[in-house]
């Protein structure tokens, strides 16, 4: 029998890296994989019950759930992504500066990142959405990347502190490597496995942050095949069509939950302390 | 422990004009065409004169430092701007929904440490049982499952399904309103009804007040009965446990007494990250249960373009998420005196 990496033998955190990669591959492969397009059908076909024809039943345009749920993947692993890229590297470029320049320019950027931390996340956002007065995905990206780099400024910048005062950093400095290379080159590998742990964790978080916002109505227009937005529209007809509702709503809690699992398979690989438990 | 607390109030009164500032800039400099909105939502014919007459209103083409200062003199005068739509002090709107919001935040806490103390306890008692596994999977559900959506089977089950509950939204139903009406005392619902005697209106308010509640609980549950569960874990094996139990003291005593007392502590530290949940969480559960509070209020601000409204809103987000957390630093500070001196 082939031996698992260490983390992976957790059956939990298999079964959630499992469901990550089924993920990947739904949103990269939606068009090949789904039995019908994310709007196609008609009136006449609407509301199906779930059966043979129609894994997850149809909505109220006919169309087909179990296709626009995998659809629905697409901008959730995408807006997710691409939220945790700017977020990671806004925050990381912040927090190594704070951590590594003492003094007042540290100090400022601290308290800007104080200031971040101190707004609930889907508030600030809501606050966006409102200002920049378009209800896209691309602004709820926006709106949330706003607020989701402060905490991984916040890890760096502890974690900077820390590292900067290691001999090989003294040692680098002292052959005559400059601040930018020490930062490059000795300081961010070292300072960085927290923020990939963090990031893994935080997926889950930000998918059901999108999700909401798409639920409230911020987000993807109407009748897009996004999960929170199908939650929404469907939310209607539940009364009598309680497909329309339960099956959007499954696939946030796989895809989150997922990577719940997986991150804190991630959290006791980087940190050997809470191995024990 | 005086100076600690008095370091830790000036970084928050920092923290907090910092936060207003952040939302100044977010609602007067990204938005375009604002007075062109306002004139709109005030029902007037969208005329070059009218647009003129908001931009004069609300000091919208004078120098932005100068509008930051009128928004800093509105905050501090304690209206917080007007509202262009419903055309009241901005505070004035917020105070009216505000307990309601509390209402609903308290009653899903006091919800949330009833279920997750004892199951955290019973969980790190019986390792692996089927209470512990249970709680697992409920922690799981708590983190993972969307709030709405959890919001919305709620009401398939216990409305459409088993008829439990009289309304799928509101506070009150309107049979109530009209035979019992609820007076007001505190301006918290279920508060006033048990003050003044009102038996029907109390049992109508709770029905109400229930499904709400759990979906705002649940993600709450989920995380207090883990850290509850981990932190026992760690008490259990303590020294004093052991002399506890040496001297002959009751199995129940030593769990629920000695170690729970003990393992409580950790639990403190959740309070800021809940009163964050909170905050979040009801704006979605409030959407969906047609709950009067300042969440659904923020989410009308935000669609109706009601920028002091929403910055109002979000301000006021910042400074009771700030408060919590201070809150928590210092009841921390108090228990465990290392961190007072750091």
């Amino acid at each position: 029998m082939p031996v698992l990496p260490k983390p992976l033998r957790n059956p939990l955190v298999l079964v959630g890296s499992g469901v990550i990669v089924a993920l990947f591959l739904v949103a990269a492969l939606a068009p090949v994989l789904a039995p019908y397009g994310p709007q196609s059908g008609t009136l006449l076909d609407r509301f199906e019950p779930p059966g043979p024809r129609h894994w997850f039943g149809t909505d109220s345009s006919g169309f087909d759930i179990f296709s626009r749920v995998l659809y629905g993947a697409r901008p959730a692993v995408g807006s997710g992504l691409i939220v945790l890229a700017v977020s990671t590297s806004a925050g990381t470029a912040v927090g190594l500066l704070a951590g590594y320049g003492r003094g007042a320019w540290g100090e400022v950027l601290l308290r800007i990142t104080d200031v971040f931390l101190a707004f609930p996340g889907l508030l600030l956002a809501m606050a966006v959405v409102a200002a920049i007065q378009q209800r896209t995905l691309w602004a709820i990206v926006v709106a949330i990347s706003l607020r989701w780099w402060a905490p991984y400024a916040r890890i760096v910048t502890a974690q900077t502190l820390a590292i900067r005062e290691r001999e090989y950093v003294e040692a680098a400095r002292s052959i005559g490597a400059r601040h930018l290379r020490v930062l490059l080159r000795h300081v961010l590998p070292n300072a960085f496995s927290p923020v990939v742990v963090q990031a893994t964790l935080d997926l889950g978080a930000i998918i059901l942050t999108t999700a909401a916002l798409s639920f409230i109505g911020f987000g993807a227009e109407p009748g897009t095949p996004d999960w929170g937005r199908m939650v929404a529209d469907g939310r209607q007809y539940m009364r009598d069509h309680w497909w329309v509702v339960l099956f959007p709503g499954i696939a946030i809690f796989f895809a989150v939950a997922a990577f719940n699992l997986a991150g804190d398979g991630a959290r006791d690989a980087f940190d050997p302390r809470l191995r024990g438990e | 422990m005086i100076g600690f607390v008095a370091r830790r109030l000036a970084t928050l009164v920092a923290v907090v004009f910092g936060a207003m500032t952040v939302t100044f800039v977010i609602a007067r400099v990204i938005p375009q065409n604002v007075a062109q909105i306002w004139a709109g939502v005030q029902g007037f014919k969208v005329t070059p004169d009218v647009i003129a007459l908001v931009t004069r209103q609300y000091h919208l083409n004078e120098p932005l430092i100068v509008q930051y200062g009128y928004y800093l003199r509105d905050l501090a005068s304690g209206r917080w701007g007007t509202s262009p739509v419903t055309g009241r002090p901005v505070a004035v709107d917020i105070l009216m929904y505000l307990p309601n919001t509390m209402e609903l935040a308290a009653a899903a806490l006091l919800l949330a440490v009833a279920v997750s103390v004892p199951m955290g306890v019973v969980a790190a008692r019986a390792r692996n049982s089927w209470v512990d596994q249970a709680s697992r999977a409920l922690a799981l559900i708590g983190v993972a499952a969307p709030t709405f959506w959890i919001g919305l089977l709620l009401q398939f089950v216990f409305y459409y399904w088993l008829g439990w509950v009289r309304d799928p939204g509101g506070m009150l139903s309107d049979s109530t309103l009209a035979l019992y009406p609820v007076r007001h005392v505190t301006g918290f619902v279920v508060l006033d009804a048990a003050l003044t005697g009102n038996g029907p209106g109390l049992l109508d308010a709770i029905n109400h007040l229930a499904l709400p509640a759990i979906s705002l609980a649940l993600p709450l549950v989920a995380l207090l009965s883990r850290m509850t569960r981990s932190s026992m874990l760690e008490v259990l094996n303590q020294d004093y446990v052991r002399t506890a139990r040496a001297k002959g003291m009751p199995e129940w005593r030593v769990t629920w007494r000695h170690a729970l007392r003990n393992a409580l502590m950790p639990t403190v530290t959740v309070l800021g990250l809940s009163t964050g949940w909170l905050l979040t969480g009801s704006v979605v559960t409030e959407l969906i249960f047609y709950w009067p509070g300042v969440g659904r209020y923020a989410v009308g601000a935000v669609t109706s373009f009601d920028f002091p409204a929403v910055t109002a809103y979000t301000a006021l987000a910042a400074l009771i998420f700030s408060l919590a957390n201070l809150l928590t630093d210092i009841v921390y500070a108090y228990v465990d005196p290392r961190i007072r001196f750091a």
